[in-house]
């Protein structure tokens, strides 16, 4: 009970999305937990889609891997997903656009066509097939209607239209169907909870974190910040605007934070990369400022609505010069929320620019998570310069703990040159030798505090493992998941799952790779960026299991990995 | 948000006394060639912001990159020396983030119209109420020589050896195109003229371009040449935008003057608009938001 991995397929534009938003809400407020995925065409109609949704009576962490419940709005979108259904699946498929192989599932067959012709339900076959899945599986009929009608709140004829087509599907069902499997859903106890996507998260924590000032240029997949944004940060005091590409969206963010209001930017990889000089200005000047990069696969254009991990190197490294930036990554769509808040703080505290790693897979995962809870970070107040420290400001002088107090306009006394030029303490552009040296070592310093002070871990599996798993970001759902299978099946495996990028924690990592004979590292990208990575730091070679499809990791791709490496070790 | 600023607004304090222009010299002293045009452009900037009284604690001044975007370095005020062709989204986030500063930009031609061009047009477009002063001497002086794109066709250099073969971008009739609110063209060598502009930009209410005839000492020294062929500007209505466009287009003797100006809402009023509207019901929480998802 309760536990279905749900594949909702077909055409884009036939609703297929909407259908699974619908239904992941529905099942999050019987109770039931859910993680979702989505996969579709970059181009506006045309083209496949898929929707999943894990749903689990007790804990879910990954999209999953194979179908339980598969429907088809149309005979390709059998032939293209059901290689991914279980033998003990079942289909729901249109009768009027049937599939033309043999069905060995359990099968349920709905005339779509005709149930949505004479009636002004042609544009609601997703709701039809929505009333078909809620009778055939017990989903929640009045909390059913409770979405639609939250869905349509503005639009009576729509409501009105979406429920009739909910009803006809059902009716249809309920005097058509003769139910032959065992999946059903039902209603259990559960705190309340919301529904939201990572990127939806990832925008409730700005909010929370005091973000007023949001500057950004259309890109997927990190659009969905810009409009989220855009829609409410007046509602708060702050505005959001589109601008005429990334670089100005950096700038302009860049300008608000030199302001003294807190600020961000997001985007793709493609707009990561005409933002980098702005990032180490801003690490050299010593601007706090917040770049969100939702990547996708690349390179270049590469597949915009699909996923990727491969814009580690570039957030980590990429850059004239070298200027001190912190790059973070969550790990879960609750952890966006905690995340971005701690950018803001992070990015404030060392005066530097903070990226944070999203990608396509969590920016678009819906997950019912716990009400975030905003004062679970306290905001770190920016480190203004007080009176006696007006009376002879130095906007970059040389404190203890690498921290030179900023002052912002409107300060008297306070007034300094902000510049990407060598300057000297006072602000002043400054090309000698010493001088040059002596502000390196006090920029890149501030580093080696981050990784002492800020570094933040998941970790997962048994302590007397000496197989281990890192991986960052969106992966580490996956690597959860696996590593209770491994568990499961008699093998000792430790997972790490740092949120601090860059700089890397060398202590923590150190101590976790001391213990462990083999480890993986699990990342979505072709050449194994954080493996090269954490091998150069720590001279030791780690084991790759990297891909690149576009698509992320399953639980079961990792565990056959970890099953290998423990048969053969090293 | 100016509320959520740790600065906030500064009271024009009227007791204080006057200021003099020298009051306005940072401790810093220009790097520029002597006899470089951009000194007539500073000690202009000087003049206005005496003229105005200006507060140096809520003076921005944003560049680029370039000889003439080491201004805000001279400058007692605020000040952000960025990077190339970059300073008009950098002061437009300024400008919309704490409405209540007066923020100019200051920059050369290559870094406004070549690297940074596209946020020309933008900034105009949008109106945002800030000065843009672009000093052009037709040459990149800071890499040694280059043709600019208000470089002369034919004009021979390094990097043209066999003459520049594009044609050169006329910025004051570009502004104009582009919605600019205020379009006018000064020249270093007529310090006077140039400091009235100045005032008039920075007392604009909106998108303010002054394009500064500025020549370079070094590499295209054309002081005699701008001398002789410069005249004030035809008296005509400001707000005749295909008139400005006349004026400001002539080449055989260049006009100086205000050629184009007009009143409209500027981007920050209308953000602000926007923003009171969306308060009038109460200000939101991040908690408020969080029910939309239940």
């Amino acid at each position: 009970m309760n536990n279905a991995l749900i594949a909702l397929t077909g055409e884009s534009g036939d609703g297929i999305i909407s259908l699974g938003e619908i239904i992941a809400k529905v099942l999050a407020r019987m109770g039931i937990n859910i993680v979702t995925f989505r996969t579709y065409p970059a181009e506006v109609r045309g083209g496949q889609c898929v929707f999943t949704i894990n749903s689990q009576q007790d804990e879910v962490h990954s999209q999953g891997g194979r179908y339980d419940i598969l429907l088809c709005m149309d005979s390709n979108a059998y032939t293209l997903n059901s290689s991914r259904l279980l033998s003990t699946g079942v289909v729901i498929y249109n009768s009027e656009s049937a599939p033309k192989e043999h069905l060995r599932e359990v099968s349920y067959g709905i005339p779509l066509r005709t149930l949505a012709s004479g009636t002004e339900l042609t544009r609601s076959k997703n709701v039809i097939m929505l009333g078909v899945i809620a009778k055939l599986f017990n989903l929640d009929l009045g909390r059913i209607r409770a979405v639609l009608s939250e869905r349509w709140g503005k639009n009576p004829d729509a409501i009105k239209r979406n429920l009739g087509a909910l009803m006809a599907g059902h009716d249809w069902a309920a005097t058509n169907l003769v139910k032959n499997d065992g999946f059903r859903f039902e209603s259990i106890e559960a705190p309340q909870r919301i529904v939201v996507s990572g990127n939806e998260a990832m925008c409730l924590g700005a909010v929370g974190a005091n973000c007023r000032f949001f500057s950004g240029y259309p890109i997927t997949p990190a659009s969905d910040l810009l409009e989220w944004l855009t829609q409410r940060l007046p509602k708060v005091g702050g505005l959001a605007i589109q601008v005429e590409d990334e670089i100005s969206a950096f700038g302009a963010a860049l300008g608000a934070s030199y302001a003294g209001i807190r600020s961000m930017t997001a985007t793709s990889g493609p707009g990561l990369a005409l933002m980098t000089e702005f990032v180490n200005l801003a690490g050299t000047a010593e601007i706090p400022i917040v770049i969100v990069d939702v990547q996708r696969a690349g390179p270049s254009t590469g597949m915009p609505t699909k996923t990727e991990q491969s814009d580690l190197s570039h957030a980590a490294l990429g850059g004239p010069g070298e200027a001190p930036r912190i790059v973070i990554a969550p790990t879960s769509v609750e952890d966006c929320f905690y995340q971005i808040m701690r950018a803001f703080n992070l990015a404030d505290k060392y005066q530097a620019p903070v990226i944070l790693l999203s990608d396509q897979s969590l920016s678009h995962r819906l997950e019912a998570i716990p009400i975030p809870d905003p004062t679970r970070v306290s905001i770190t107040p920016p480190r203004r310069p007080n009176p006696e420290e007006l009376e002879h400001y130095q906007r970059y002088i040389r404190t203890e703990d690498g921290i030179s107090p900023m002052s912002i306009p409107g300060m008297v006394g306070g007034a300094y040159v902000a510049t990407g030029i060598e300057r000297d303490e006072a602000g002043m552009p400054n090309y000698d030798p010493e001088n040059h040296q002596l502000n390196m070592q006090r920029r890149l310093k501030k580093l080696e505090r981050v990784a002492i002070e800020d570094a933040e871990f998941e970790r997962y599996g048994v302590d007397d493992a000496q197989i281990g798993i890192i991986s960052w970001g969106s992966t580490t759902g996956a690597v959860r998941e696996a590593v209770q299978m491994a568990l499961s099946r008699g093998i000792k495996v430790t997972s790490l799952h740092p949120k601090l990028l860059f700089p890397i924690p060398k202590r923590q990592i150190g101590e976790w790779l001391s213990r462990l004979r083999d480890v993986i590292v699990v990342e979505v990208n072709q050449t194994g960026q954080y493996q090269h990575i954490l091998q150069a730091e720590f001279g030791r070679t780690l084991h790759p299991f990297h891909k690149a499809t576009g698509l992320p990791f399953t639980p079961e791709e990792i565990l056959a990995e970890t099953e290998e490496v423990a048969k053969h070790g090293r | 948000m100016v509320d959520e600023a740790g600065g906030g607004k500064t009271v024009a304090n009227t007791t204080r006394a006057v200021v003099s222009p020298m009051a306005y010299r940072s401790k810093h002293r220009p790097t520029w060639c002597p006899g470089c045009g951009d000194f007539g452009v500073l000690n202009a900037i000087y003049r206005t912001m005496a003229d105005l009284q200006v507060r140096p604690e809520n003076f921005v001044i944003v560049s680029g990159i370039g000889c003439s975007s080491r201004l805000p370095e001279f400058v007692n005020a605020y000040g952000f020396h960025s990077v190339h062709g970059r300073l008009l989204p950098i002061a437009t986030g300024i400008k919309l983030s704490r409405p209540e500063l007066e923020v100019l930009a200051v920059g050369g031609d290559g870094d406004g119209l070549a690297i940074g061009g596209n946020h020309f047009m933008h900034a105009a477009r949008r109106n945002v109420d800030i000065a843009y002063v672009m000093m052009d001497n037709a040459v990149y002086g800071m890499t040694k020589g280059q043709p600019s794109p208000t470089s002369e066709m034919g004009m021979v250099t390094k990097a043209s050896p066999y003459g520049v073969l594009e044609q050169p971008i006329n910025p004051a009739a570009l502004a104009i195109a582009f919605g600019a609110t205020f379009v006018a063209r000064g020249y270093s060598g007529k310090p006077k003229d140039l400091e009235a502009l100045i005032v008039s930009a920075i007392s604009h209410k909106g998108f303010a371009f002054v394009h500064v005839v500025s020549p370079c000492v070094t590499f295209l020294n054309a002081f005699d040449y701008w001398q002789a062929n410069t005249v004030e500007v035809e008296a005509h209505d400001p707000e005749d935008k295909s008139e400005a466009f006349r004026l400001a287009s002539i080449t055989d003797k260049t006009r100086l003057g205000v050629f184009y100006q007009r009143e409209d809402e500027t981007l920050d009023e209308k953000y602000r608009g926007l923003r009171d509207r969306a308060l009038s019901s109460g200000r939101l929480k991040v908690e408020d938001f969080l029910r939309e998802y239940r």
